[in-house]
């Protein structure tokens, strides 16, 4: 049953908000709850004006800048899945590994697989490759945070049938694959090369080995966010000298900092839905995601 | 209503003018309802950046079922907003009212403006969640009764108890503040 008193109320406050009446206006309106209605419009009017911030200029005409980039680079990327790899040979390597495998079935049944599937050492097996030839820093935590994407997806699948030591073992491997963005971020632009690729490719690549030997990752596929938003999302820190264009790994922010909002919110409305041994499974996995991926982003603005 | 269908339509189809016109029509909205409900410039600005960031990617996921659009834009702002409470790491580090522009005014009324935005922002974190929701949705947001209903989930006679109740609490604390 309607309140008239708040029906009354509620036209007063849209007539002050939107329609520019005054407080008299309104009181002139409906008399006999004048004496009512002054005090509760004062506030409302108090809140109107307290409640009109207006962003900065300067912040808006660089998220505007920003968003246009992030536009003209979804529009860039839409639909091109194997485009995507930057590296061509890249791509070649990775069409023999399938051709080896021996048809596209175990490949596309390899990439839906999850950890305890047979098929789950040939996902590692492409991703290895991917990993591998992927040379930069920032192509390679590009790839780590897609792969940590995906990880959380698995995880997920695990938590709906009950799989409660295969959440925990993959929740190490996403816990591991996010440090290595952090340590790939911290270390500077050249980590992996220096690494990898000048004569210290055994510490380097067993460190890594050691990650994706145990991950139950899907199919590598290049990343799936290449949108040069600068690295301001979610930190808290402008740098006002950034350079689009020199900062490759303002893509990988960016991704990390929508994978962050979007898997907790996934994890968060399963839940409900599990039993309490899945249930503080999934609690160690949003600890991981929070942590994780709150630090790698962190580590880029420092 | 229509006009805006077609809008998140070619919004879909990546129509950058089409975004660019979404973007132009709720970004100050998004930001004031999250500056006022976290109460830190820096937070919400990257937190507004943010939930367009995000929009723009699920986009293609958005169905009309009713809903205004906006509704699906202030359900993104207000999932981050729950997220950073959660989360709580950083304490505020740059006032609210440090967003007051210097204009025209003269310097005592701009102070007097400050020390508003800062009372308000200290009363608003004390009325209840839906409360809160009800106050930033309508003054901050701008919406009408009905759109705060559909975005709240709750009917039109529940957000208009809920506004009136608001604003009484407000009153009260703001007397005391």
């Amino acid at each position: 049953m309607k309140d008239p008193f708040e029906e009354i109320l509620d036209d007063c406050i849209e007539r002050l908000l939107l329609g520019g009446a005054s407080i008299e206006d309104c009181l002139k309106l409906y008399p006999d709850q004048a004496s009512a209605l002054k005090p509760i419009l004062e506030t409302a009017l108090i809140t109107k004006r307290t409640t009109a911030i207006e962003p900065r200029p300067e912040f808006k005409a660089k998220a505007r800048y920003q968003f246009h980039l992030a536009i003209q680079d979804l529009q860039t990327n839409k639909g091109r899945f194997f485009s995507r790899l930057r590296l061509q040979w890249a791509t070649a390597l990775t069409a023999v590994v399938i051709l080896l495998l021996g048809s596209s079935g175990i490949f596309v049944a390899a990439n839906n697989s999850i950890p305890g599937n047979p098929l789950y050492s040939v996902k590692l097996a492409i991703e290895q490759v991917q990993m591998n030839l992927t040379f930069s820093d920032a192509g390679k935590a590009n790839l780590l945070a897609t792969l940590a994407d995906r990880r959380v997806d698995e995880i997920i699948q695990l938590a709906k049938i009950g799989a409660t030591d295969k959440i925990l073992e993959s929740n190490n491997t996403l816990s591991n694959q996010l440090e290595m963005i952090t340590a790939i971020i911290t270390k500077g632009d050249n980590y992996w090369q220096d690494n990898v690729l000048s004569g210290k490719e055994e510490q380097a690549g067993a460190e890594f080995d050691d990650q994706t030997t145990r991950s139950p990752d899907a199919v590598a596929e290049p990343p799936l966010v290449d949108s040069p938003v600068p690295p301001v999302l979610g930190t808290g820190k402008i740098d006002s000298n950034f350079s689009y264009e020199d900062n490759e790994f303002s893509k990988v922010i960016t991704t990390l900092q929508i994978d962050l909002a979007v898997n907790l919110q996934a994890l968060e409305e399963l839940i409900p839905s599990l039993t309490e041994s899945v249930k503080s499974a999934i609690n160690e996995t949003m600890i991981t995601i929070e942590t994780g991926y709150s630090i790698a982003i962190d580590a880029f603005s420092e | 209503m229509q006009d805006e269908q077609e809008l998140v339509k070619r919004a879909q189809q990546y129509n950058e003018e089409a975004f660019s016109e979404l973007y132009e029509l709720y970004f100050d909205k998004i930001y004031r309802y999250i500056s006022l409900k976290i109460g830190n410039r820096i937070e919400a600005e990257d937190m507004t950046q943010l939930v367009f960031i995000k929009a723009l990617h699920s986009i293609s996921s958005f169905k009309w079922r009713g809903s205004p659009f906006s509704a699906w834009l202030f359900r993104i702002a207000h999932n981050l907003v729950v997220d950073h409470f959660r989360k709580k790491t950083r304490e505020p580090v740059t006032a609210l009212s440090d967003t007051v522009m210097a204009t025209d005014d003269n310097p005592e009324k701009l102070a007097e403006l400050k020390i508003d935005i800062e009372k308000l922002a200290m009363a608003v974190k004390k009325l209840t969640p839906t409360q809160q929701e009800v106050i930033a949705l309508r003054f901050s947001g701008e919406f009408p009764i009905a759109q705060v209903a559909e975005i709240m989930g709750k009917s039109e006679g529940a957000v208009k108890a809920l506004q009136h109740s608001a604003v009484v609490s407000l009153r009260k604390i703001l007397n005391v503040v």
